[in-house]
């Protein structure tokens, strides 16, 4: 994807253009173009703009706030920002301004980030389709969820940078189906509070953006401790430090079995191709399976059911009838379910989490490898996905190979790796260990320099507008 | 599959105060069986592990 931080930022500090000018220009491909893809919920032009200008003048002054500062970003409609409503996707939520940010949002707004508007979320973040956003390279595909109106935001260039959350995979999915990069930090890198949970201990914050080192700058400016999140942990970390350091003699586990199959054969093609781009860098690619893992989505779901349950619970007993059925029966069950089948969840959790630490410390792995998905961008009326004689539902497909993530906290980014025969993009997921984001972003940058799928742009994007 | 009887599935919506008509306690029921079903498949995954496996934290579980 073009329109990346780093050009931005240099033209920013050269004089060359102005945070208002940048500003201008997102919000004219908006307007012009997010008819049809529905990417923003709400756009804030007035706020974006005096935003703009503010960091001009702080630029002007001398004052560098960092990397994202004078940028343009999306926040996702499930994140609060002072002054918007938060809907989530839902009628359930009050249409009226909140008053105050949420941490992840007052952290962009101190690095001087101009703050474009609200994206699509699929409703109550608890879905894969994000209606009624649609995908840049194809507007008859979903972007994908739930934080689908950030993927198509930042596939489109109209922002470089987008906040996204992520409960089973919902950065790594719309950053796979969009062709953009996301990335899951570990469970405690990035602040929740202020925004609206799904699932309290599988939700994590995270960014979705036009490149690797976009994401990484990104990364840099939220992460940190927070007091009114106290999972949260250490400060001050740059992630763009070892993005130039290459993958010489990095071993690599490149996932096998189940939940990492069946794909598309497509995707099956495109990953092996970016595996063997890597080796040919010099890492060492070593067939990994973890058995434990086909009980993903028992435990996944196992989880999400009485915790979303939990705090939706008014919700559900007063407006039943606005939410979707779909979610309402996941939310009934686990409103009714017995806490065996919760706690039972939670101890999969942990042998899951373990066998995943037993695969690193076994293999002496940096990271491990696997399609971010195992099939493109769904119809927005598809239920199913087909392969060879098994038929899987959309969202079982897309949530089996993301959520061992989300159970075990670990980092994990999904990186564009190529297109299918229909022209859609492929991602490749890198996970790491605890708090080695640097580690899963190294491998993506290196893999990103020598793929160079970020440098396609879909049909619909912002460098496309007639002047 | 755990079956369980819709009118015990009422009894437990209405104790959840979910009593609105909206939920259907037959349908419920056969949700409640499947997703039961699906937890009792982690009993093979749980089988002969030790507390601490189930219940431990490390650096690598927060």
């Amino acid at each position: 994807m073009t329109g990346g931080l780093l050009d931005s930022a240099q033209a920013l500090r050269s004089g060359s253009t102005t945070s208002v000018a940048l500003t201008e220009a997102s919000l004219t491909a908006i307007e012009r173009l997010d008819d049809e893809l529905k990417a923003f919920v709400l756009v804030d032009a007035a706020a974006a703009l005096e935003a703009g200008r503010q960091a001009d003048l702080e630029l002007d002054a001398g004052r560098d706030l960092g990397p994202l500062m004078g940028i343009g970003v999306g926040i996702k409609d499930i994140v609060d920002v002072a002054g918007l409503p938060t809907r989530c996707g839902s009628t359930t939520y009050p249409a009226g301004p909140v008053r105050s940010d949420a941490s992840v949002v007052s952290r962009l707004r101190a690095g001087g980030a101009v703050i474009i508007g609200k994206t699509t979320a699929h409703e109550l973040a608890c879905g894969v389709y994000s209606a009624p956003a649609r995908n840049p390279w194809a507007t008859d595909r979903i972007p994908g969820g739930s934080s689908g109106g950030s993927g198509a935001a930042v596939a489109a260039g109209f922002v470089p940078v987008a906040i996204g959350s992520d409960t089973g995979g919902s950065v790594r999915i719309p950053a796979s189906l969009c062709g953009v990069v996301g990335l899951k930090p570990t469970y405690g890198r990035v602040s929740r509070a202020g925004v609206e949970p799904l699932s309290w201990s599988l939700d994590h914050i995270g960014p979705l953006a036009s490149d690797v080192n976009t994401a990484a700058a990104a990364l840099g400016v939220i992460a940190g401790r927070d007091d009114s999140d106290p999972t949260t942990t250490t400060t001050g970390i740059d992630f763009t430090d070892a993005l130039d350091r290459g993958v010489e003699g990095l071993r690599l586990g490149v996932m096998e079995g189940a939940p990492f199959e069946p794909l598309q054969p497509d995707v099956a093609g495109a990953v092996g191709q970016a595996v063997e781009i890597l080796a040919d860098l010099g890492a060492v690619p070593v067939r990994v399976m973890i058995p434990e893992l086909r009980h993903t989505l028992t435990a996944e779901f196992g989880i999400v059911g009485p915790e979303a349950a939990q705090y939706h619970r008014d919700r559900l007993r007063q407006m039943p009838e606005q939410i979707d059925p779909g979610i309402r029966a996941l939310l009934v069950a686990g409103s009714i379910s017995p806490a065996a089948h919760y706690l039972k969840a939670l101890e999969a959790r942990r042998v899951l989490t373990d066998a995943i630490r037993e695969a690193f410390y076994a293999s002496e792995l940096d990271a491990l490898v696997s399609p971010t998905l195992p099939a493109t961008a769904a119809r927005p009326d598809q239920e199913n996905f087909e392969y060879g004689d098994t038929t899987e539902a959309v969202t079982l497909s897309y949530v089996r190979t993301t959520a061992p993530f989300n159970l075990s906290g670990l980092p994990a980014i999904s990186v564009p790796c190529g297109f299918d025969s229909s022209g859609l993009p492929i991602g490749m997921q890198i996970a790491g260990r605890p708090f080695d984001e640097a580690m899963v972003l190294r491998i993506a940058a290196a893999y990103e320099r020598a793929g160079a799928w970020t440098t396609v742009v879909p049909p619909i994007h912002s460098t496309r507008i007639q002047q | 599959m755990t079956a369980l009887d819709p009118a015990i599935v009422a009894e437990l919506l209405r104790a959840a105060g979910l009593d609105h008509p909206i939920f259907d306690p037959v349908e419920v029921a056969a949700d409640f069986a499947q997703r039961t079903t699906d937890i009792e498949s982690l009993d093979a995954l749980l089988a002969g592990r030790s507390p601490c496996d189930v219940t431990h934290r490390s650096e690598w579980q927060r």
